[in-house]
């Protein structure tokens, strides 16, 4: 039977990365993103280039009724979802005081309010479906209390908690759910070049979205629960057991005031 | 219509200035150095002693103009700083723009890489609607992107533009950083062994110059807006492009094939060695891993929008050996 990996925020970034992983792995692809944002371009090429079937939906996911429109779309075309990747996600943006109340609302709408919907809404396709997977991208920064990334940081905990939990309670279901948080990734030319700049610790535990998609599919199909990409990432939650909390706030503050003004 | 002219002492924007003016188009040539060798010199040509990184300047030099083309970056692959990469190319360009848009230019024409497209997919020539696969692998890579993005977002605010993404250009010219294949030339003219790395099966796309500037004519004269345009010329293997310059230059050079990775490593070696003594490097592995990925590509669009009519690889070639034994 034929059967799809659903992929939210797939037009750019990691979630282009993990599209394209999963298009050469001959997976046969689902995919969400905003509308405006190449999409439908990167749908046909993978379509063109790597003979698997591509599905596209430009749907802005800060808006509830987007998940019911994905599960609508499933349903009448009757498609069999196999793997489900909570991928999209909005990037922190700078101090508390200075975020718009509609910036912060539709941060928590993105990261948590829609792969939790998405979740319940496409579960029994799922469970239909076994060996079944979901896929939750959260961060390192659910670990860690970091400045500027104070509601991002929360969400991301919020995701790993309940992917965890999930995943327990999913057990006997056929359906394993996979937590992967990584840290920095060159995704945007804006973080790239951020990325770039920062001390060398820093740069050396950058992922390329590419060799993080990898790592995160491969988890992904042997159901492992929670996992940090890259060696250094490994090191640093090491650390994070073993440095007193004020060698490393000072370390976090450090990094972070190394952040360009945005032009 | 009067064009300022960013990168005139530059090896593609030299011979535009010139090309211009041949036209009779009036130019304004934004010149960090008036005295520098490499000034185009025309009765149409106007220097303007700035730099894109000097707003100002800019302005100054934008006064009158009805369009721009914006060829000025920096390219070398060498240099580790990324800082030199992101004030000229990122933030001289967001100059250039914000001038432009102050003083409503009709047309914007900016001269960007096609290695901003990343490596082709496998064999796959590179269009423009090809999603970028991997991530950047140098600094000019990422900040000619981040350029073109700041190009784009300038369209939303009312500044028409064309970019042009230009592959590897080769051809009589300036010696500069951006002409890897005219050095190429002279050392298999010159030389009788060449120490070249087992990959030369991989593709790329080469360019003639006049082509270049051929392409910027036309997107300054045509209707089109707003759009991207790949500017290629043939595709072809190392090995071919070796094999042509050749027999082109009836040259005796053996190659000797060494694998990638023990070239690339010896290039490592060697620079850090002329590091410690003091000298800049020569190849630098980034420089090398640049070159040996495949680009092949297609401009089939540029040909069907702007009437762009590529050079054959043969026939440049043979145009650009003659220029460079004459220079010998």
């Amino acid at each position: 039977m034929k059967t799809y990996i659903l992929i939210t925020g797939a037009s750019q970034g990691l979630g282009k990365a993990l599209a394209l992983e999963c298009a050469t792995r001959k997976m046969n692809l689902i995919l969400i993103a905003l509308p405006h944002s190449g999409l439908g371009t990167l749908s046909n090429f993978i379509e063109d280039n790597f003979n698997v079937e591509v599905h596209f939906m430009e749907l802005d996911l800060s808006a509830t009724k987007s998940c019911y429109e994905i599960f609508n779309y499933v349903s009448d075309n009757k498609l069999q979802i196999q793997y489900l990747v909570n991928n999209a996600g909005v990037l922190s943006r700078g101090m508390f005081n200075d975020l718009s109340d509609d910036f912060v609302l539709k941060q928590i709408e993105v990261n948590v309010t829609t792969p939790t919907l998405l979740t319940k809404l496409l579960l029994d396709n799922l469970k239909g479906n076994r060996p079944a997977s979901i896929l939750n991208i959260s961060s390192m920064a659910g670990f860690f209390a970091l400045p500027k990334k104070q509601v991002y940081g929360a969400t991301k905990a919020y995701l790993t908690s309940f992917s965890k939990s999930l995943n327990k309670e999913l057990k006997n279901d056929g359906v394993s759910v996979t937590t992967i948080c990584p840290g920095g990734l060159n995704t945007t030319t804006r973080l790239c070049y951020q990325n770039r700049i920062m001390g060398w610790v820093t740069r050396k535990s950058v992922l390329n979205p590419e060799e993080a998609a990898k790592i995160a599919i491969d988890s992904m199909l042997c159901r492992k629960k929670v996992i940090v990409p890259g060696f250094v990432n490994k090191c640093l939650m090491a650390l994070d057991w073993i440095l007193p909390e004020a060698i490393k706030d000072w370390l976090t503050i450090r990094e972070i005031n190394k952040f360009p003004k945005p032009i | 219509m009067i064009v300022l002219l960013t990168g005139s002492t530059g090896y593609i924007g030299h011979q535009l200035a010139l090309a211009l003016a041949q036209k009779h188009i009036k130019v304004h040539a934004l010149v960090r150095d008036r005295n520098s060798l490499n000034i185009p010199l025309h009765k149409n040509i106007r220097l303007f002693q700035g730099d894109i990184c000097d707003y100002q300047s800019v302005l100054k030099a934008i006064i009158g103009c009805s369009h721009v083309i914006h060829t000025a970056a920096y390219t070398n692959l060498k240099c580790k700083r990324i800082d030199h990469f992101y004030n000229i190319n990122v933030r001289g360009t967001e100059n250039v723009l914000q001038a432009s848009l102050k003083y409503q230019i009709k047309k914007f024409i900016f001269t960007s890489t096609l290695s901003v497209y990343g490596p082709s997919y496998k064999a796959v020539p590179i269009v423009e609607t090809q999603p970028r696969i991997t991530s950047y692998s140098n600094d000019y890579e990422l900040t000619k992107s981040m350029a073109e993005e700041l190009v784009k977002k300038y369209r939303k605010k009312g500044l028409s533009s064309i970019i042009l993404n230009v592959s590897k250009v080769y051809g009589p010219g300036l010696s500069t950083f951006s002409n890897g294949v005219n050095r190429l030339v002279s050392m298999i003219c010159k030389k009788d062994l060449l120490i070249v790395p087992n990959k030369l099966k991989i593709v790329s796309n080469y360019v003639f110059i006049k082509d270049v500037v051929n392409a910027h004519l036309l997107a300054l004269e045509s209707n089109s807006k707003n759009a991207n345009y790949i500017i290629g010329g043939e595709n072809v293997s190392y090995m071919t492009l070796f094999k042509t310059i050749k027999q082109l230059t009836n040259s005796k050079v053996r190659f000797l094939k060494v694998n990638y990775s023990i070239l690339r490593n010896a290039f490592f070696i060697i620079n850090s060695i002329r590091y410690l003594i003091g000298l800049s490097p020569i190849i630098t592995p980034s420089v090398l891993d640049a070159l040996f990925v495949n680009r092949p590509s297609l401009s089939d669009k540029a040909i069907a929008e702007l009437n762009y009519r590529p050079t054959s690889l043969g026939l440049g070639l043979m145009k650009t050996t003659k220029h460079l034994n004459k220079l010998s």
